[in-house]
């Protein structure tokens, strides 16, 4: 624990950082010839329709429920329905422009969920406390891709890491307009200009794992259901 | 972890007779295999995936040094802090130090094979730091210690009832199930409080991408996704070799990673990281250590036949055709890999003296090598382990050729160079191969496993001359 063995630790990496590049620098050098061409993908072509129902037979067949929503108004009933008939009470929120714009607790009449975002707790242990025992987490997605059927997310201090992993359930709301085709056109729209989040998750579908006699179930560690509301904006 | 490559015979013998190993090799393994195969046929054009993905690997090894100063470059840049590991010691020391620094009461990993490599639990239980695996097949064989299976399924092959067993005497489950949802379920319950309270996680990486200085990783649980959201400090440790140029690269392996390995578009969670939480944000690490390992690597990339290994993805595509890995499963290969990457990864790191076995048994038939998505030759390597073993090669660690190999090639190239000696000696050959039989003490190393045709009574030479 002393400075000096800091030092040491210190010493003995770089000696190994020139060791290893030196090994690998010196060593005989092969040129292969460039990348060979690759078709572009059909998923380029298509319209805008058929790309948002390729996004929505993937997101089923992965075992997502997909509930369609028009407007902001319409979203606010399809999400407060599905909370009511689940019976979920608290629910924690992501603090992104969409979902503060959408406004879902001054607008929760018919029910008596609490939906608690992440600023409103003070320090790491109220946060986590609470992230960890609420019965679902809402977030907006940025960019959904038709391809697989995955919902991206740009993590920063609007879009926090552990709503859409340690409850139960992850509520996503997808925008059309940002449905994609393929992964790369979801990172020209997430980080326009190259700058990268401090993590960027790619969700595709709920956890799950087939690692006991290779029998595959949901909900291993992260949620078990994903709730994908699409919503036409 | 502990070596055990030279158990390999008796290993494969026992996994032979174990009808739990049978139960899962002769089925889930075609199955596994086909599921690849479909997965593959989402790709728009496969071959050309393929061919693209194998000239991606081919690339970042080429440019390995180069791209590995520009990851560190970028990384560095974000936020992250890098450490070059020459060996596991130094790696070990490293996280063990950083450890003991903080005052960290226990760590939980996520699932990596460079941990196994690295033999990083053994460090910490004698540190009396406690480790939690939190992959569910990883979190199985840590309590039962056993060694992993598979690189995708470490404990795919281990019955319900043994792990019931384990998890009501070590992970709190309350009553015995041999339900594998129950099971899934008791050990969400136990992990969940350590991914709750935990201070500092440890995962590998899949991919380090020198553009962005990022590191990515794919997974199905969420666990890797917890190690790197909850703690305040992350470990990340990535063999030198999983480094690819850019962004759109990484994005082509991914999609061909998962593919590969589960038949899957895509993972259930994908992550990609550039440096630590930033400024305001709930969760993600504080500190991000990405630990740059070689422990070997840098030797075997000096040969340029031998590099060709660190094009590897681990995707465990090769492990599931591969018939040999189909009869014995993955314990006999004694070490953190298995089945055709094992045969060649074990021994160039762990020295062709103790895993001969590895690379000899082995019947060239390629299926490893016609899947392989990153362009590994595996069975041109194995000739040429088997060839500088022989060799007595002094930087792999070949242990020469033995007095009777000698002595038969010896005699082989004495004979064939003198026709007289050469028909005297096939004559007898064909005499003495009838009356002794494979079965006999002096040929029977060699014969006893290998079909041996019978030989008739007149060699060709004498048919010519007296048809």
């Amino acid at each position: 624990m002393t400075v000096h063995h800091h030092d040491h630790v210190e010493k003995a990496m770089s000696d190994s950082r020139q060791t290893i590049l030196g090994r690998l620098k010196t060593a005989e050098r092969i040129l292969h010839p460039d990348y060979p061409a690759m078709p572009p993908s059909p998923f380029l072509s298509m319209n805008h329709k058929d790309m948002v129902e390729i996004l929505v037979r993937n997101l089923t067949e992965q075992g997502a429920e997909v509930h369609r929503a028009e407007g902001h108004e319409n979203l606010r009933q399809t999400i407060d329905r599905v909370i009511a008939d689940q019976g979920f009470s608290r629910i924690m929120v992501s603090e992104d422009p969409f979902m503060e714009n959408l406004k879902l607790e001054s607008h929760a009449e018919n029910h008596c969920a609490e939906f608690i975002k992440p600023s409103d707790l003070e320090g790491n242990e109220q946060y986590k406390g609470t992230v960890f025992s609420v019965d679902a987490g809402l977030t907006t997605v940025d960019a959904a891709v038709a391809e697989s059927g995955t919902l991206v997310i740009a993590h920063n201090k609007t879009q926090s890491r552990l709503i859409s992993l340690a409850p139960l359930v992850h509520l996503a709301v997808v925008r059309t307009g940002t449905v994609v085709p393929v992964y790369e056109k979801a990172l020209d729209l997430v980080i326009p200009n190259g700058g990268l989040p401090s993590q960027l998750t790619f969700i595709t579908g709920p956890s799950m794992t087939a690692d006991i006699m290779a029998t595959p179930f949901r909900g291993m560690h992260g949620p078990r259901r994903l709730v994908v509301f699409l919503v036409d904006t | 972890m502990d070596v055990k490559t030279q158990s390999y015979v008796t290993e494969a013998k026992k996994e032979m007779a174990s009808p739990a190993s049978r139960t899962f090799l002769d089925f889930f393994l075609p199955v596994l295999s086909a599921v690849r195969e479909i997965g593959m046929t989402s790709f728009p054009d496969p071959a050309a995936a393929v061919e693209r993905a194998r000239a991606i690997r081919r690339s970042s090894v080429d440019r390995l040094g180069e791209l590995l100063e520009t990851f560190e470059r970028n990384a560095v840049k974000a936020g992250a802090r890098v450490f070059w590991a020459e060996n596991a010691h130094e790696a070990n020391i490293y996280i063990r130090d950083l450890v003991n620094r903080h005052r960290i009461p226990y760590v939980t990993k996520g699932k990596s094979m460079i941990t196994e490599e690295l033999g990083l639990n053994e460090v910490l239980k004698k540190n009396q730091t406690p480790v939690y695996e939190t992959d569910l097949g990883e979190f199985i064989i840590q309590l039962l210690e056993k060694p992993p299976f598979h690189i995708i399924g470490p404990a795919i092959n281990i019955p319900t009832d043994e792990i019931s067993r384990v998890f009501m005497e070590k992970a709190g489950m309350d009553s015995a199930s041999t339900d594998p949802v129950v099971l899934g379920q008791a050990a969400r319950n136990f992990l969940r409080d350590k991914f709750r309270h935990m201070r500092l996680g440890i995962t590998g990486v899949n991919m380090a991408v020198a553009e962005t200085g990022s590191i990515l990783n794919v997974e199905n649980e969420g666990n890797i996704r917890f190690n790197k959201s909850a703690p305040g400090i992350q470990v990340s440790v990535m063999s030198l070799e999983k480094i690819v140029p850019n962004l759109d690269d990484a994005l082509h392996m991914t999609r061909m990673l998962c593919r590969n390995g589960t038949g899957q578009k895509l993972t259930s969670y994908v992550t990609l990281d550039t440096g630590p939480r930033k400024q305001g944000e709930k969760d993600g690490p504080e500190e991000l250590h990405i630990i740059i390992l070689d422990n070997g690597r840098s030797r075997i990339y000096d040969d340029i036949k031998t590099r060709e290994v660190l094009q590897c993805i681990r995707c465990g595509a090769c492990i599931n055709v591969c018939p040999v890995f189909r009869q014995i499963g993955g314990y006999p290969y004694g070490w953190a890999y298995t089945g055709p990457i094992g045969k060649l990864l074990n021994p160039l790191l762990l020295g062709l003296d103790r895993t001969r076995d590895l690379y000899g048994a082995c019947t060239l038939c390629k299926a490893c090598k016609t899947v392989c998505p990153a362009g590994i030759d595996h069975p041109s390597m194995i000739l040429y382990l088997r060839n500088k073993n022989l060799a007595a090669d002094p930087v792999l660690q070949g242990e020469g050729s033995t007095f009777a190999e000698r002595l038969m090639s010896k005699t082989a190239a004495f004979a064939a160079t003198r026709p007289r000696t050469w028909n005297t000696a096939a004559r007898l050959g064909s005499f003495l191969a009838s009356k002794l039989g494979p079965c006999h003490p002096l040929v029977s190393a060699w014969t006893l496993k290998r079909t041996f045709p019978s030989l008739p009574p007149k060699t060709y030479r004498d048919l010519r001359k007296h048809p």
